[in-house]
């Protein structure tokens, strides 16, 4: 295993955005896709060939550094490095492939948007931060793809920048985000000021020694002494920095559902299968800071819970596709969530892995609606559209089985594991988590139904759309669904399958990841308060509810808003404004925050620096020249006068002395 | 009896047309009376070194009234030059018009 390679598989898409940036746009659309498709592809291929040389190694680590200092000053030096172990690798396999895939898609999505290189030149910059990210072998490297991301996402999501709400959705991102990066800075900062005179070489940031200090510590009678008491500090606010990466509840998630004014593939990329998944990885990666706090630990698994339940009950009445699909993921991370913050860290890498396949596949297909509905998200406006888009229906419908739980596939396995681990902590975690369960298959069968069933309204839609572009003419002929090309199509069949048989990859990760969490054990289930089988049976019987009430409601029509929405008004828009939770963080922050730097700019700057201090010292200094002004006559015979005075008292002053 | 004029009495005479010329320079109007009472500082000043010389026995001050006739000769000279100058602009002597060197 020729370990140097690994630098190729963040470096390639590197690379081809670099050549695409230069180059990319006066060369064409072929010279395009080969640099950014194809760089990715090399990745995943890459990724591959260490799966098949590491496998035999495992779960030993093993560590690349660069052959040069990032910065050195005094006993400090770091160096950027990336590392090599079973968590890592699934990690690569899962962000090279998805995004080979989502590349490919974009390819057919994007071909007619004029942005076509710079699209592909940020999703390849994405690609190579996530993957610095998850490869990374210390805080500060990790730290540099956290960046990264979160710079992309902004990018990607004001990717339109001619429309205002996309530039105001990708400010909001990106803001969200820092305040989440300042707690994870805080607990960097901490982690380096515990770890650093515990650890050899003076970097207190890389994973290796940070973890194998504290481990060698827990076991120890004392537990964790002296500056290690700060660890649980120091995990808590890694966590508010995942919980501003993932959108968790309670403020952090606002940027989420905004951030699908980008193109649909980059939602599906960034805002489902790895940015956002981007804090999971980093709470695994960090188990052993968790392990070590109990309080951080039920702090993540009742945030995920809270996020998971309160994004599920906002998308039951979502009339937007994507807002709905955006919740939704939001919800799914919490569950992710809630598998580490009882210990289930497999669990939750392996729910990370079978929802980076459904969702992005919800995401793809979403595309093709959208692609298709020349460019209408709004449900209620389509209809019957399986008949027209059958490919696409299929896969969809695969897709939102997966991830409503329908037994067996993969969505089930990893949901119904982490709920059975949830059982073995606390009971409302698994309750809660249940009946999250429940409303999970009732709005994803609504959406599918919405959609691609009942009554079509998709053909006024079309024809009002097509007057608009074309005046008022009546149009020729029936309205057409845009086709969808084979280029996307295929990449969708590859994650439709995926999230069909996914669930097998159980047994493979389980003895794969096992080994770097098990210090504690991975299984808390083993003290669950039912048998494994029975949990299985409700988790599956919960799905045919939901799925069911779904059908009753929305089976022929797809009307809404409903009767009862109409009788319950208060209710209808406190679930569709999620909580209000966006709206009071906008009033205190977005419109205190803008108050604020209006009394700063006005009092402040305006008049008090501008108008007191600089515009007073010229207005003074004008008033004191005002009063020696009456001196200057202009009658030589006074300046004289002035003068003559002047001698005759240095005469007196002589005389007299 | 002759007495000599004691030195006091030069030097008294001296500041007195200094002060008179000094006044006259101040107080009047009219640019040609300013230039005659600078003349008359110029002398009075001379009065004062010839009376110092003979007081002192030595000529130096003597040969320093001719330095100072000199000067006061070129002074008017281009003294002259400039009110004949102002006059063409202004047509008018009166140095009170001439008052626009002022902010």
């Amino acid at each position: 295993m020729y370990l140097p390679l690994l630098w190729l598989i963040p470096l390639l898409p590197l690379l081809a955005c670099v050549i695409n940036a230069l180059a990319g746009k006066r060369m064409g659309k072929s010279f395009t896709n080969v640099w950014a498709v194809g760089s990715v592809w090399a990745s995943c291929i890459f990724a591959l060939y260490f799966v098949v040389a590491y496998v035999p190694y495992a779960p030993r680590a093993y560590e690349t550094l660069a052959p040069f200092y990032w910065f050195a000053s005094g006993q400090l030096h770091l160096q950027f490095g990336l590392l090599l172990d079973p968590l890592s690798m699934v990690m690569i396999l899962i962000v090279t492939f998805v995004s080979a895939l989502i590349h490919t898609y974009s390819i057919g999505y994007m071909a007619d948007d004029p942005g076509y290189n710079r699209y592909f030149c940020y999703l390849n910059l994405f690609v190579f931060s996530m993957l610095m990210l998850v490869l990374g072998n210390s805080f500060l490297t990790l730290f540099v793809g956290w960046e990264g991301v979160g710079l992309c996402s902004y990018l990607l999501i004001g990717f339109w920048y001619d429309r205002q709400s996309a530039t105001d959705a990708g400010k909001k991102a990106f803001i969200v985000n820092r305040v989440g990066d300042w707690a994870f800075v805080v607990g960097m900062a901490l982690t380096f000021y515990v770890f650093t005179p515990r650890v050899s070489f003076g970097d207190g940031l890389r994973f290796g020694p940070v973890f194998q200090t504290v481990i060698s510590v827990a076991h120890s009678p004392g537990g964790l002494t002296g500056s290690l008491r700060l660890v649980p500090a120091i995990a808590v606010l890694l966590f508010v920095g995942a919980m501003g990466k993932s959108a968790q509840l309670p403020l952090l998630y606002v940027w989420l559902p905004d951030a699908m004014e980008g193109p649909t593939p980059v939602s599906a990329l960034i805002h489902a299968a790895t940015m956002v998944t981007a804090g999971v990885y980093m709470v695994a990666r960090c188990h052993v800071f968790y392990l070590a706090s109990p309080g951080a630990m039920t702090l993540v698994a009742w945030i995920g819970l809270a996020t998971a339940f309160v994004a599920a009950t906002t998308a039951t009445v979502q009339t937007d596709i994507k807002r709905a699909l955006a919740y939704s993921t939001i919800s799914q991370i919490g569950y992710m969530f809630i598998g580490a913050g009882v210990g289930a860290f497999t669990y939750s890498i392996f729910h990370l892995m079978t929802h980076a396949f459904f969702k992005a596949l919800l995401f793809l297909g979403a595309g093709a609606v959208i692609h298709g509905m020349h460019n209408e998200q709004d449900m209620r406006k389509m209809g019957g559209l399986h008949k027209k888009m059958r490919p696409v229906a299929i896969q969809m419908g695969i897709a939102v089985l997966a991830i409503s739980g329908f037994p067996f596939l993969s969505g089930f396995v990893s949901k119904d594991l982490i709920l059975g681990a949830a059982a073995g902590t606390n009971f409302w975690l698994w309750f809660m988590g249940t009946v999250t369960a429940f409303i999970t298959a009732f709005y994803m069968c609504r959406l599918w139904l919405m959609t691609f069933w009942g009554e079509e309204h998709w053909q006024d839609t079309l024809r009002h759309a097509a007057q608009g572009d074309h005046g008022a003419a009546e149009p020729e002929g029936e309205p057409e669904l845009h086709p969808t090309p084979a280029v996307m199509l295929y990449p969708m069949w590859v994650l439709a399958f995926l999230s069909l048989v996914g669930g097998a990859a159980y047994w493979a990760l389980n003895s794969f990841l096992n080994p770097i969490f098990g210090d504690y054990g991975s299984a808390p289930e083993r003290q669950a308060f039912a048998p494994e089988w029975t949990m299985m049976l409700i988790a599956g019987i919960v799905f045919f509810i939901g799925a069911w009430v779904a059908w009753i409601h929305y089976g022929k029509s797809n009307v809404e808003p409903k009767a009862w929405m109409k009788k319950n008004p208060g209710v209808y828009d406190f679930l569709l404004r999620a909580w209000y939770i966006d709206y009071y963080a906008h009033t205190a922050f977005a419109i205190g925050g803008e108050m604020a730097a209006r009394a700063a700019y006005e009092d402040i700057e305006v008049m008090g620096i501008d108008q007191g201090a600089s515009n007073g010292l010229a207005r003074g200094a004008l008033s004191i020249g005002r009063q020696f002004r009456w001196a200057q006559t202009g009658v030589t015979a006074d300046y004289a006068l002035a003068m003559a005075f002047g001698v005759v008292c240095m005469v007196v002053y002589f005389l007299l002395r | 009896m002759l007495n000599y004029v004691p030195v006091g009495a030069y030097l008294v005479m001296s500041a007195v047309l200094f002060t008179v010329g000094m006044v006259g320079v101040l107080i009047r109007r009219n640019a040609l009376i300013i230039f005659m009472s600078v003349e008359l500082m110029l002398n009075a000043a001379n009065l004062s070194f010839v009376a110092f010389a003979r007081m002192l026995g030595q000529i130096d001050g003597q040969i320093f009234v001719f330095f100072g006739m000199s000067v006061a000769a070129a002074e008017v000279a281009v003294g002259l030059a400039i009110v004949i100058a102002l006059f063409r602009n202004k047509q008018t002597t009166d140095v009170a018009d001439i008052n626009i060197l002022k902010w």
